[in-house]
C-alpha cells in the first residue's frame, strides 16, 4: 500500500508569535519551525499502517526550500521518500494547495492520502475536503482511529457530542485529529538514514497549476490584550457590576 | 577553512531528544522528583524512559545495540536532556553507565567482552559503574591502594573504592587496580567485575548533598576473583590508555547536561527579572541584575563552543585530555558561581525547594569535585603548558 502524507512547515506551537509591523504576516525571525502537529500525527499513522500492511510512505510538502527540513524529519521518523513542490516564496491559498496536490497525486497514484485536519498557523481546515472533491475520492475527516482492511478504511471520527464510525473505499482522503496517536520521536539511526533517502524537488511553475488566489489575507492583528479583572465581595455586587456592564440579557 | 555550523542532523537530534524528554520524562519527574530527592532514591521510571529512547547505549555501535552516536552527537543529546530539565542525578547515573563504563568498554573491549557486556549495558539488562576513586586518595588516581595479583588464570583483587556512582544498583564495575606499584601510572590495570563475583561487595550506600536520585556507594574487594578474560585493554595500561580516554569524556561530554540546564535557567531568570518589580520597576532594569544574567549568557556561549570543540577532537580520534581538564576547570567554577547568583536573583523564591533551583545548586556543586577536583585540573593544565613532568608536580 502506498500512502501519501502531505505536511506543512508551520511555526512551533510553543513559540511566541509576533506580527510584522504592517500586519502582512508573522515575523519569522527567531521562530522555530516544525511539522504541523496534525500532519505529524498523519505521518505516524501512515508509518503504523506501513508497518502492518507493508508498502511505502511518501511525504509531500508545498513550500520554500526550507520545508526540506520538515520533510527530512518525517523521513527520519521512517517515511521512505519525499517530494517538495518549491513555491519559491509565492503565497498560495488553500484551493491552490489542493490543486497542486491533485497534480502530484495523479503522478504518484497513492492508495491513501492522510493529512492533518488543519494547519495550526491559519487553522483553515479546507485542503483535505477540497482534495476529496477534486479527486472524487471519499473522505473521512477528524479521524481518531483508522483501520484498514480489504481496500477499505474504517475510520472513527470525532464529531460534536460523540464518535461516528464511517467506512470508505480506498483510495480515500483521511484527515487526522489530535487523539489519533502519539507521534514517535526521530532516533539517531533514523536521522542518519534519512540523509540517504530520496527527495525530489519539483518547481511549482512546471506543474502548470492555476494558482490565482481566490482568498487573499488582507491583514493580521493580534487579539486585544485582556484587561485585569476585579474582585467582588458577593453575588449582589457581581450582578450589579454585570448589569452596569450590560453583560446580562435582563 | 573552519566551519562552525552544526550538521542539520545534529540540530534534528537535539530537537528530537528535547521533545522526547519534555513529553515523556518531565511529566513523570514532576510527580516524583522532590520526594525521591528527600528519600535519596533512584527514579526507575525515568531510567526506563532513558532506555526507551536508546540513551543507555547511545554512543555504542549499532551492532551492540547502541545508536552509533559520535562524541559530538552524545554531547548534543545530553545537552538537550539538561535543556529539558531532566534531573541532574539521573543524568549523572546515565553518564556513569553509558560513558564511564560503556565508552571504555566499547573502545578497548575485546569482541567477547563487548558481546558479553556492552550489549547488556545497551539494553539496560546490566547497570554500569566506573570505580577508580579510593578512600585515601580522592582525585589522586595514580597511587591506588587496590591491588590485583595474578594467580593462575585469575586475578585476585583487594582493596576498596569510594564515591562510586550507581554502585548500590550496579551490575558491572570497571575497576582500576595497581598491578605494578613500582611503575606508578604505568602499573595500573582495568578489570571488568560483575557484582556476583566471589569476594565483591557493596559495603554501604552514601548520603549526598546533591544528585540524590543517583545512588552512590562504597565497594570492597576481599580476595575478589576476576577471570583473566575480564582484563580490559592491556595489563598495566589501564591508566595510560583507558583512564585518560574516560577522563577526556568525563570532563567534557559528561558535563553537557549542565550546559543545557544553564540555558534553561537563564530563560527562567529573564522572564522573572522582567516581571518582578522592586522600587516601581522590573528588576531587569537594575545593572546589578543585568550583570549577573549577562555574565551567565557569556559563559554559556563560551562553554558550548569549547565543549563542542573538545567533542569534535574526540571524534577525530584525538585525545583532548588537557583541553577537557581546562574545560572542566572553567565550567565547574563558573556554573557554581552562576547558580549561586541565580538564587540571588530569585531571592526568597530561589531559596524555596519548590523553585527547584536550590536542588540545582546542590547538584552542580559536585562539578568542581567529581571527575577530579578543580585543583587537580589546574595541576594537569599547568603541567602541560609549563612543560613540567609529573614528578615535579608531585
Amino acid at each position: 500500500m502506498k500512502i501519501l502524507v502531505p505536511i506543512k512547515r508551520t511555526h512551533d506551537p510553543y513559540s511566541k508569535i509576533k506580527l510584522k509591523p504592517d500586519g502582512s504576516g508573522i515575523d519569522t525571525s527567531n521562530i522555530k519551525f516544525v511539522i504541523n502537529p496534525f500532519d505529524e500525527i498523519a505521518v505516524e499513522e501512515a508509518l503504523r499502517k506501513k508497518e502492518k500492511h507493508g508498502g511505502e510512505v511518501v511525504i509531500l510538502s508545498i513550500g520554500t526550500q526550507e520545508a526540506v527540513e520538515q520533510i527530512r524529519t518525517a523521513l527520519a521518523m521512517g517515511a521512505d521518500r519525499g517530494i517538495l513542490v518549491d513555491t519559491a516564496g509565492k503565497t498560495l491559498d488553500q484551493d491552490s494547495i489542493a490543486r497542486i496536490m491533485v497534480k502530484i497525486i495523479g503522478e504518484e497514484k497513492p492508495d491513501l492520502v492522510i493529512m492533518g485536519k488543519q494547519a495550526i498557523d491559519d487553522d483553515s481546515n479546507q485542503v483535505g475536503q477540497l482534495l476529496s472533491e477534486y479527486l472524487n475520492w471519499p473522505q473521512a475527516t477528524f479521524a481518531s482511529k483508522v483501520d484498514i482492511q480489504d481496500k477499505k478504511a474504517t475510520v472513527v471520527r470525532e464529531v460534536d457530542g460523540g464518535l461516528e464510525t464511517v467506512e470508505v473505499d480506498l483510495p480515500a482522503i483521511i484527515t487526522t485529529d489530535l487523539r489519533l496517536n502519539q507521534p514517535r520521536y526521530a532516533s539517531l539511526p533514523g536521522i542518519m538514514k534519512a540523509k540517504q533517502k530520496p527527495l525530489k524537488v519539483v518547481k511549482l511553475d512546471e506543474l502548470g497549476v492555476d494558482i490565482t488566489p481566490k482568498v487573499v489575507v488582507e491583514k493580521l492583528e493580534t487579539p486585544p490584550e485582556r484587561k485585569a479583572g476585579i474582585k467582588v465581595k458577593d453575588v449582589d455586587e457581581l450582578i450589579a457590576k454585570l448589569k452596569e456592564m450590560k453583560a446580562l440579557p435582563f | 577553512m573552519i566551519d562552525f555550523s552544526l550538521e542539520p542532523e545534529l540540530i534534528q537530534l537535539k530537537d528530537s531528544v528535547y521533545r522526547y524528554a519534555t513529553d515523556n520524562i518531565i511529566p513523570i519527574q514532576e510527580k516524583i522528583q522532590l520526594e525521591l530527592d528527600e528519600k535519596e532514591e533512584f527514579a526507575w521510571p525515568i531510567w526506563e524512559k532513558f532506555k526507551e529512547f536508546g540513551l543507555l547505549g547511545f554512543p555504542f555501535p549499532q551492532e551492540y545495540g547502541g545508536q552509533g552516536a559520535s562524541a559530538l552527537a552524545t554531547t548534543i543529546a545530553w545537552e538537550a536532556l539538561g535543556l529539558a530539565g531532566v534531573d541532574g542525578g539521573m543524568v549523572m547515573s546515565l553518564s556513569a553507565h553509558t560513558i564511564l563504563c560503556g565508552v571504555p568498554l566499547m573502545t578497548f573491549g575485546s569482541e567477547d567482552q563487548k558481546k558479553r557486556y556492552l550489549t547488556k549495558l545497551a539494553t539496560g539488562e546490566m547497570i554500569g559503574c566506573f570505580a577508580i576513586t579510593e578512600p585515601h586518595g580522592g582525585s589522586d588516581s595514580i597511587h591506588l591502594k587496590t591491588t590485583a595479583v595474578k594467580k593462575g588464570d585469575r586475578w585476585i583483587l583487594n582493596g576498596s573504592k569510594l564515591y562510586i556512582t550507581n554502585a548500590p544498583i550496579g551490575d558491572l564495575f570497571l575497576v582500576l587496580a595497581a598491578t605494578d606499584k613500582s611503575l606508578s601510572s604505568a602499573g595500573i590495570t582495568a578489570f571488568l567485575v560483575e557484582k556476583g563475583f566471589k569476594g565483591f561487595s557493596v559495603s554501604r550506600k552514601l548520603q549526598k548533598m546533591g544528585n540524590r536520585l543517583s545512588p552512590t556507594g562504597e565497594i570492597v574487594f576481599e580476595d575478589c576473583e576476576v577471570p583473566e578474560e575480564n582484563v580490559l585493554g592491556e595489563v598495566n595500561m589501564g591508566f595510560v590508555q583507558i583512564v585518560r580516554t574516560i577522563f577526556g569524556w568525563e570532563r567534557s561530554v559528561m558535563l553537557s547536561p549542565s550546559v543545557g540546564s544553564l540555558e534553561t535557567v537563564i530563560k527562567a531568570l529573564m522572564a522573572f527579572a522582567n516581571n518582578r518589580t522592586a522600587f516601581g520597576k522590573p528588576i531587569s532594569y537594575f545593572q546589578a541584575i543585568q550583570k549577573k544574567i549577562v555574565d551567565m549568557k557569556v559563559t554559556l556561549e563560551v562553554a558550548r563552543s569549547y565543549l563542542y570543540t573538545i567533542a569534535w577532537h574526540i571524534d577525530r580520534g584525538e585525545l583532548p585530555f588537557v583541553e577537557a581538564s581546562s574545560f572542566k576547570l572553567f565550567w565547574g567554577d563558573s556554573i557554581v558561581q552562576h547558580i549561586y547568583e541565580a538564587i540571588q536573583i530569585l531571592g526568597g523564591l530561589g531559596y524555596m525547594r519548590e523553585s527547584k533551583i536550590e536542588k540545582g545548586y546542590r547538584d552542580v556543586r559536585l562539578i568542581t569535585i567529581g571527575g577530579g577536583t578543580s585543583e587537580v585540573q589546574r595541576t594537569i593544565v599547568a603541567r602541560a603548558i609549563l612543560g613540567l613532568s609529573g614528578k615535579e608536580i608531585e
